[in-house]
């Protein structure tokens, strides 16, 4: 990996500039909580989709759009307990 | 697309799509515990395709969106395609090739701004506002205070004018303005899917129209609409010294403003950017915070959310939002007291925006019946305000509650009766749009088919009527004796005589003594003279005008005097006596044609004699004779243009019986006058011809010919030669002959085609006036110059009808229905009267239907009261009682609906006016205008969310009368009506009837229902809906789990005789019953929900709600549903239009259409012979319970576009009579688009090199590659942009890059762009 101006950046660097950047130990929660996010934020920033939506749910545009942020906070609920994020791992 | 990047695309293909495939995630309602294991898909899906089933939105959306994987991969493609391309682009034969052409731009607005963006010549400031509108367009709009560009006397309200539109190509995100420092002006700040942030000055624009020293781009990072790439918020400086563009997570980027130093001051200098980044923040707005002088400072809203590795013990902070304040650091905030007092109810709004001169412009989030306006505040003095809320100090801010806060906001009332506000103007909004129907469906009333939408939300619901052309005002309509042959109409020209100006007055300094002087209306044996002034009046002998005999042509000459030309002679009056010309012996003047200073009139058998004014004697000279080959149908001489200083039109077009036009030289020298110049010859006679000038100094004239056959044809003239262009434009209008006049709308000079005569006025009251006539009587119409601004800009002008819809419709059908002549109802309600013979009716059905909303009659049982008046609201409450009631009675008692409907013919307003509150008040109330300007959408009582409940009907329409209600039927009980089609039962004699799907208890989150059900109904005498019986289909087994045939009904089709249903993940045939439908046959296990379906011959197609197309067939002697081919690729179908047996053309959740086909081959390997199940059959179901697998033949992809907004609906139709089909979509956001089928090689190879060119060289305006954008999730497979293409003629290209690109096409400026024109005109 290396910058535009040439010089090589580490994974850590990478993680810590891009969001959802995974790694070899990340759990299926965080990895699905990560697509979600980009996919709420996906349809957040068009609007014809944000718009379809309001129109199927009898929703103003903007309470649609403050459902998908509150979605996005924990768009898969709480983190499973520690023991289980390991187990998954293990598999 | 050429070859090399043909196959290249299709393998990019498969691979972008294939990245936006996920596996199913977990479940994402909220109530869920937390679900790390695998999930089932059942459930999962379920889940994702809940909201869906209303009006279709997959809302959760369970599958990631990956953009723009693909994107370098195309870039790469698209550089070596140049690469290769660059000597000899080579075309072979495609399967299929389109193009896209928009009919009519996105109407949804996204964002309006207000500021000083351009200086007048006089240092003049005035306040314009930009809008952003859905699809990436950017439009200046000057709010200017003349009604018209003529000096009118009448008093002048501000309107909305365009200035400016710019097609961005890109997905614009969010704008701002600019101000800098020591500036007067502003410039506009805009973000998009480019990456870029790009710096727009309208001021250099508007001036030079070089786009490329206006705009200043600036990259910072991807392209596309990601989660933290910066530019969903763009917020500035109010001192303009800093910009600040953050993501809707972690990312914001200030940019630190400067003067270019550089070359002109106008340009903005972009430093490098700050970053002023938080992790795990979701950004929810961000502002720019006025602190005069210190520190520049940005307010955001924000949430931040919990490390997702974090095991914080289930404690979720939902609502922890935080105000958080940034400062940019380049060397505090106080709220002392807020009052807020209810002023009036707007509709929803995008953005508001109030101006200097206290107008208010609302850009409404949903259109529908009410469009984006223009307010005028009247007052602003509240002494009676309902209700008033003081915050002292900001202590109280803080500490208050918010649930406090909150409940004293909510104590307002909506009013749905403007008190303090009127509106004045408006912009059309078609967002958003739902489905759409093409067709001619008026009764033969007119010639072209017309577009129907349905649309709009909850009380702004409406259905729309779109017509090609420029809509008009009807301002008076007087009775004529007789029916009239011709008609003219002649100015008032001062003596002095400097004016001088012909009689369609493009002079605009002498506009002031330029209005018409009086209309003359021709007769077959009279002629009545019409003197214009505030009223139209008859003049007699005063006139001076022969009133005793036709007039072929008549108008004013530059000296003051009128001219009269009649069969027998030629009348000049002048001061009011009259001089007359005779025809020599019994022959008589065929046709004629005057201007100013010239008189040409033609003899029977062909003779043409020639007059001009002799300025000295102030008579008419008579000068020489010619003879045509064959007799002259008609004449015109043009017109003489004093601001050019002409003295004579030097040219004359005849058109004659042989079916030729000529142009004959005015020169007056002796050897060129009435000398021939240039013949055309026409396929069919002409009606009339006209010339007209060309706008620039030194260009070609233009002719126009209106032929008997119906078409039109425009040709140019030389200036100087007088030799026709070659290859003239032809239009086809109708099939009447086509008459041409000269009017000028906004100062400029226009032609009018039409079937019959029309002239134009101009007075005083009315500046810009046409006069027609229609039948026997005489309209005065003006035409409505908004609808024509969109024209300059190479969009079509639409004109609209719109019917008001009682909830959001969701679908409609047309149903063929039997009436009997006597259909009239009489108002005695004593039923018909014998009928005579049976007629055929055609009848639009719509199913509306809203969620979370309270039917009709629970909202008047509760009381609501859309119009806000109290004496008012007791005899509406019965009303609305006894309409509810009779919606009960109409089910059972056919005498209850005669009457019922009895009502509706007399107040058509009446079905609605129940919730739609200003058709309810323009019965009480005489100034309907007025009424309408003061009125608001309110949606009424809203139920608690924890009991959703629906408000849902059945309409039928006749489109034959203005789209009148003829019968509606309330669904009540919760139940939503979601989807209806016509279907004709064999067993019933093939007898259209309607068949609506509804469900009952629907609920989104979670997504689930009671039961779903079919109803039938009849249309009785084309005028009323009877329902047959409903078929029920249970969800839920006795013990409460979900059966496997559950599910909401979201399609129907007519097949085979029989009816196929869509329910949930179950395909159904249905055969009709005494007392409900018979199942016959079902296919089960299919991957989510049937959202469209499509019948042809033994097939069915039916598109899923995430993955994609499928295709089955019925074998009729094993009573099966076979599978026979799906789609490799998921796509959340939307909508779908079968194009012909075996290609389909799909619309997905995102914005993409695409066209599938079946392979050749494919349909014959899943005969089944034996009729029994063989090893190979595809509807097997897999392990996971789906049917379908790898033997399943698959779907090819032929085209592949990214419209840019969700196509709701499709069909295929034209939109002339007799013209080949295309296919019309319309989007989300309003946009009407067609993708036309090419004929001809030429014409791909030409437009496939054009859109190639012009990918390199059109201006990008927010830094956007037109090629990415139209391959936002996957690669643009041979359908072309038309809108790239359009840029070629109105993108701002300099004329150094047209000609260049006019060289590579081995082509000339004027060729690409009639080339382009005969495309567009093609199609309309």
């Amino acid at each position: 990996m290396s910058n535009p101006g040439g010089a090589s950046i580490s994974a850590e660097q990478l993680k810590a500039r891009f969001v959802g950047t995974g790694n070899a130990d990340m759990s299926k929660y965080e990895w699905m909580t990560n697509q979600h996010r980009d996919t709420y934020a996906s349809h957040l920033a068009h609007y014809d989709q944000l718009s379809y939506m309001a129109v199927a749910e009898n929703q103003s545009i903007g309470r649609m759009r403050l459902k998908l942020f509150d979605k996005m906070i924990q768009p898969c609920g709480p983190p499973p307990p520690t023991k289980d994020i390991n187990r998954l791992a293990e598999k | 697309m050429s070859t090399p990047s043909s196959s290249a695309a299709t393998t990019a293909t498969g691979n972008g799509t294939a990245s936006t495939v996920a596996k199913p995630p977990p479940s994402t309602s909220s109530g869920q515990p937390p679900s790390p294991q695998p999930q089932p898909p059942s459930s999962s899906t379920s889940d994702a395709a809940a909201a869906a089933a209303a009006a279709s939105t997959n809302k959760n959306g369970n599958k990631p969106v990956v953009e723009e994987e693909k994107k370098m991969d195309i870039e790469d493609n698209a550089n070596k395609e140049e690469e290769s391309s660059s000597s000899n682009i080579p075309v072979t034969a495609v399967a299929m090739k389109l193009l896209d052409i928009k009919l009519k731009p996105s109407s949804a607005i996204i964002k309006s701004i207000i500021g000083e963006f351009t200086t007048t010549a006089i240092q003049q400031k005035i306040q314009q506002i930009v809008v952003v509108r859905s699809g990436g367009v950017l439009e200046l709009y000057n709010i200017s205070s003349s009604s018209n560009s003529s000096s009118g006397a009448s008093t002048t309200t501000p309107s909305l004018k365009l200035m400016k539109r710019l097609e961005t190509r890109s997905i614009v995100r969010d704008i701002t303005t600019i101000r800098l420092v020591g500036e007067k002006r502003d410039v506009l700040a805009c973000s998009s899917d480019s990456g870029c942030l790009s710096i727009i000055d309208f001021n250099i624009l508007l001036k030079s129209d070089d786009l490329e020293a206006a705009i200043v781009t600036t990259p910072y990072g991807k392209s596309g609409c990601r989660r933290s790439t910066p530019g969903q918020y763009l917020a500035s400086d109010p001192k303009g010294r800093a910009i600040c563009i953050s993501a809707i997570e972690k990312r914001k980027l200030v940019y630190v403003l400067n003067h270019n130093q550089e070359g002109s001051g106008a340009k903005i200098a972009v430093a490098s950017p700050l970053e002023a980044h938080r992790t795990r923040t979701l950004c929810l707005a961000t502002v720019g915070i006025d602190n005069g002088y210190d520190n520049p400072m940005f307010a955001c809203i924000e949430i931040q959310y919990p490390d997702d590795g974090e095991d914080n013990n289930g404690t979720t902070e939902s609502n922890n939002k935080q105000l958080a304040y940034y400062e940019l650091d380049l060397g505090s905030c106080i709220v002392k007291s807020i009052t807020i007092a209810l002023l009036d109810t707007l509709p929803l709004a995008n953005s508001l925006n109030i101006s200097k001169k206290g107008l208010l412009f609302l850009a409404s989030e949903f259109g529908g019946y009410y469009d984006h306006g223009l307010y005028q505040f009247e007052r602003i003095d509240l002494p009676d305000a309902p209700t008033m809320k003081t915050i002292t100090s900001e202590k109280e801010i803080e500490t208050s509650e918010t649930s406090e806060t909150a409940a004293a906001v909510t104590t307002f009332t909506p009013n749905s009766k403007l008190q303090n506000l009127i509106l004045i103007d408006k912009l059309d909004n078609l967002s958003p749009t739902i489905d759409v129907l093409v067709g001619e469906l008026t009764d033969g009333l007119e010639t072209a088919p017309q577009i129907y939408t349905i649309g709009g939300k909850g009380p702004s619901a409406c259905l729309k009527t779109l017509r090609h052309g420029c809509s008009v005002t009807e301002l008076a309509i007087s009775e004529l004796p007789g029916i009239p042959g011709q008609i003219f109409t002649v100015n008032n020209i001062s003596e002095e005589g400097n004016s001088g100006s012909s009689g369609e007055g493009d002079d605009e300094d002498s506009n002031n003594n330029n209005y018409s002087k009086y209309i003359v209306v021709s007769f077959a044996d009279a002629t009545l003279v019409l003197s214009v002034g505030d009223t139209v009046e008859e003049v007699g002998r005063e006139s001076g005008f022969l009133t005793t005999t036709p007039t072929l042509a008549c108008g004013s000459l530059r000296n003051g005097s009128c001219i009269q030309i009649h069969p027998i002679g030629v009348r000049h009056i002048l001061k009011g006596q009259a001089m007359e010309w005779h025809v020599p012996g019994l022959n008589k003047i065929e046709c004629a044609s005057t201007n100013t200073s010239q008189v040409v009139i033609a003899l029977a058998g062909g003779e043409i004699i020639y007059f001009e004014l002799d300025l000295l004697s102030n008579k008419l000279t008579e000068g020489p004779k010619r003879r045509m080959k064959a007799d002259v149908c008609c004449l015109d001489v043009g017109i003489v243009s004093s601001r050019k200083g002409e003295q004579r039109s030097l040219f004359c077009a005849v058109g004659c019986r042989d079916s030729t036009i000529q142009i004959i030289s005015l020169e007056p020298s002796k050897d060129k006058l009435l000398k021939s110049l240039g013949t055309l010859g026409l396929k069919s006679r002409p009606n009339s011809v006209k010339l007209l000038p060309s706008s620039m100094v030194g260009g070609d004239l233009i002719l126009m010919v209106g032929l008997d056959d119906g078409s039109s044809l425009r040709a140019t003239v030389d200036p100087i030669t007088g030799s026709i262009g070659t290859s003239p434009t032809r239009r086809f209008l109708g099939a009447r002959p086509v008459s041409v006049s000269r009017i000028p709308i906004e100062g400029k000079m226009s032609l009018l085609l039409l079937f019959k005569s029309r002239v134009l006025i101009s007075s005083e009251a009315v500046p810009e006036g046409v006069v027609a006539t229609s039948g026997n009587t005489l309209r005065i119409i003006s035409i409505d110059s908004s609808s024509l601004s969109n024209d300059s800009d190479g969009n079509e002008a639409f004109n609209t009808n719109k019917v008001s819809l009682r909830y959001t419709p969701r679908q409609m059908t047309l149903l063929s229905t039997t009436t009997t002549d006597a259909a009239v109802v009489t108002t005695d309600g004593g039923g018909d009267t014998a009928a005579a013979a049976k007629q055929r009716k055609v009848v639009l059905a719509v199913v509306e239907s809203d969620y979370n909303d309270y039917g009709l009659e629970e909202k008047t049982s509760m009381g609501f009261d859309p119009t806000g008046k109290k004496a008012n609201s007791n005899k509406k409450g019965t009303a609305g009682n006894d309409d509810g009631g009779d919606v009960k009675k109409e089910e059972k008692d056919d005498d209850a609906m005669d009457e019922d409907s009895d009502d509706d013919e007399e107040k058509p307003a009446k079905v609605d006016g129940d919730d739609e509150e200003e058709e309810e008040e323009e019965d009480d109330d005489d100034d309907e205008d007025d009424i309408l300007a003061r009125s608001t959408p309110v949606r009424g009582p809203i139920p608690p969310l924890s009991t959703p409940s629906w408000g849902s009907c059945v309409r039928l329409v006749d489109p034959s009368n203005a789209c009148d209600t003829l019968d509606i039927i309330e669904m009540g009980r919760n139940e939503a009506a979601l989807c209806c089609c016509s279907v004709r039962f064999h067993t019933r004699g093939g007898e259209s009837l309607l068949a609506v799907g509804s469900v009952s208890n629907l609920t989104f989150h979670p997504l689930k229902q009671s039961s779903s059900h079919i109803a039938l109904y009849r249309v009785v005498n084309g005028e009323r809906l009877q329902l047959l019986h409903k078929t029920t289909i249970e969800s839920n087994t006795t013990d409460g789990s979900t059966t496997d045939v559950g599910g909401p009904i979201l399609a129907l089709a007519h097949f085979q005789g029989r009816l196929l249903v869509g329910i949930g993940r179950t395909l159904r045939l249905y055969e009709m019953g005494k007392r409900q439908l018979l199942r016959k046959c079902e296919l089960k296990g299919l991957p989510t929900f049937i959202k469209t379906l499509q019948t042809a011959g033994d097939r069915a197609y039916f598109g899923d709600m995430m993955r994609s197309l499928h295709i089955v067939r019925y074998e009729p002697t094993a009573n099966r549903l076979v599978l026979i081919a799906n789609d490799p690729c998921p796509r959340p179908i939307v909508c779908q239009e079968l194009l012909d047996f075996n290609t389909i053309a799909v619309g997905d959740k995102f914005g993409n259409i695409s066209v599938l086909r079946l392979p050749r081959g494919t349909d014959t390997a899943t005969v089944d012979l034996t009729g029994e199940r063989a090893l190979w059959d595809t509807s097997t179901k897999t392990k996971n319970g789906n049917i379908g697998n790898s033997n399943t033949a698959k779907l090819e992809t032929l085209c592949q576009y990214y419209v840019g907004e969700v196509v709701t609906s499709m069909t295929r139709s034209s939109l002339v009579a007799g013209v080949a089909e295309s296919l019309i979509y319309v989007t989300v956001t309003g946009r009407i688009g067609a993708l036309v089928p090419f004929n001809s090689r030429d014409d791909v190879e030409f437009y496939s090199q054009l859109e190639e060119l012009l990918r390199v060289e059109a201006p990008r305006i927010t830094g956007r590659d037109p090629q990415s954008y139209r391959s936002y999730y996957s690669p643009v497979m041979h359908v072309i942009d038309g809108d790239l293409c359009d840029s070629f003629i109105n993108g701002g290209l300099s004329q150094q890059k047209q000609t260049k690109i006019a060289e590579r096409l081995d082509r000339s400026v004027g060729e690409i762009m009639k080339k382009l024109e005969d495309t567009r005109n093609s199609l309309l």
